[in-house]
């Protein structure tokens, strides 16, 4: 994950890291040819955060025009989508009207990743290669954690538009989303039903309360999970 | 029944519910359940490794289980971690004996009442994607028999994660990893949210969520996704009725 932090860096050299210069970044670390990142709330209320190329606007465009494509599973099965030969028949029967499309276009490979933390969604990445074949298990492993690092930084930026910094560490201290902190999922669900909220606002909540306290989003889910903080009314802090 | 026949029936059971549109989670507490009932040891856990090779738990039978999988993960020592690394089978029929291979695994293996721990990797070919673990109260080995029981166990659990289609291609097999790793997740978030509904521990909200998923015919994951989303359907599962 470091190395991912260090390539996006590197990448908008100095500059401001956001969840498009994730995107940017992923597509020469991968060598692919191009990427598009789009949040939504769902499928029909999406904006489109970065587009890499003209291609991958298109490709965005198109499966959001015909409702059907590899974003747009990857979306609504809340899975990976790999699409090695978009020429090759399954992916015609998978989506008819996307696919004549799409090799219009120039794309031989589309790849969608959704960002997502369980039964949180936030968007999608979707990558393509103009010459198809598969991603292999390296490029796979790296596009994961894009789509870990876009996902990171649009849950902060949730948090505080007015907590802008350019400094990655400052940015990004680690937080258990992507390993195996099963205590913060849980805790997620139950701030959820103390504030009758969902979960994406009830994690936005758990780490502003950590972040405000100066403790790790563990440390804060461990005390929600034994009762011993609650998330109830106005000022829970 | 005798033995066989217990096993047979299991085995069976577990095929049966190997459909193509099967719940992984539920599916693999099921298999570590049967293991316990059947391989004559007290528990059995499962972990699985994701993409970036971490492993998390996906499944155990009891909650010491589930403790002591845990501790392995965040102390990154112990058998099962071994056996996965390794990709063979890590077998320890008293942790008691000195010298100790893995002195902080085995205080806390006591402290949670085992003795013995046997640990059978979960294999696609040359890839290790996990470990079937089992746990005793009694120093225990396990005999010849028991051991290919609890190979084809793991084979079984394997499968289950697998389809058949993502044996044959690398990237799909990643997929099935991930999502069985994701539906995990969203398990743990519909069970921190029921807890808070309805004042339930974590394993009296996973019990509850997962009955209700058998009583009412439904996936787990299905049910998990229905509560978090608010539906309609089943406001019965946070607002029960109270019994006449």
């Amino acid at each position: 994950m470091d190395r991912i932090w260090e390539l996006v860096t590197r990448y908008v050299a100095g500059g401001t890291v956001s969840v498009g210069s994730v995107c940017a970044a992923c597509v020469p670390a991968l060598g692919l040819d191009g990427a598009a990142l789009w949040l939504a709330k769902d499928v029909n209320r999406r904006l489109l955060i970065h587009a890499t190329d003209k291609i991958s606007g298109v490709l965005h465009e198109t499966q959001f025009t015909l409702g059907e494509g590899p974003c747009v599973q990857a979306w609504t099965e809340r899975v990976m989508v790999l699409t090695p030969d978009l020429a090759a028949d399954d992916a015609a029967v998978r989506w008819p009207m996307f696919v004549p499309e799409a090799l219009l276009a120039g794309a031989g490979a589309v790849f969608a990743f959704p960002l997502q933390v369980g039964a949180i969604r936030v968007g999608v990445l979707d990558l393509y290669r103009k010459r198809p074949g598969p991603l292999t298990p390296a490029q796979l492993a790296d596009a994961l954690a894009f789509t870990s690092a876009a996902l990171t930084l649009v849950l902060r930026q949730a948090r505080s538009d007015t907590d802008q910094t350019s400094n990655v560490e400052q940015t990004l201290p680690p937080d258990g989303l992507s390993g195996g902190q099963v205590e913060v999922y849980q805790a997620t669900g139950m701030v959820a039903g103390q504030l009758d909220t969902g979960l994406e606002e009830a994690l936005l909540r758990l780490r502003a309360y950590a972040f405000a306290h100066a403790m790790s989003i563990t440390e804060t889910a461990q005390l929600v999970v034994d009762r011993q903080l609650r998330f109830g009314g106005e000022d829970d802090d | 029944m005798s033995r066989e026949q217990e096993l047979s029936r299991v085995f069976v059971e577990l095929a049966d519910t190997l459909v193509a549109d099967f719940d992984v989670i539920e599916f693999l507490h099921t298999l570590t359940e049967r293991c316990a009932d059947l391989l004559e040891v007290d528990a059995a856990g499962i972990l699985l490794t994701d993409q970036q090779d971490s492993l998390q738990l996906v499944a155990a039978s009891t909650l010491q289980a589930k403790q002591l999988e845990l501790f392995q993960l965040q102390s990154e020592q112990g058998p099962c971690l071994d056996c996965f690394t390794t990709g063979e089978p890590v077998s320890c029929a008293d942790l008691t004996a000195q010298p100790q291979q893995w002195p902080r695994f085995a205080a806390a293996a006591a402290e949670a009442g085992f003795v013995a721990v046997h640990a059978l990797p979960m294999r696609l070919r040359e890839r290790v994607i996990g470990a079937l673990n089992l746990f005793s109260v009694d120093p225990t080995g396990l005999n010849h028999t028991t051991l290919a029981l609890g190979r084809a166990f793991a084979d079984v659990a394997t499968i289950g994660i697998l389809s058949e289609r993502a044996a044959r291609e690398q990237n799909l097999l990643s997929q099935q990893l991930q999502n069985a790793l994701n539906t995990r997740i969203i398990i743990e978030q519909a069970k921190g949210l029921l807890a808070e509904r309805r004042d339930l521990s974590m394993d009296q909200a996973f019990t509850t969520l997962r009955g209700y998923a058998r009583d009412n015919g439904r996936k787990l994951t299905e049910v998990a996704l229905a509560l978090i989303d608010g539906d309609n359907s089943i406001t019965d599962l946070t607002h029960p009725q109270p019994i006449r």
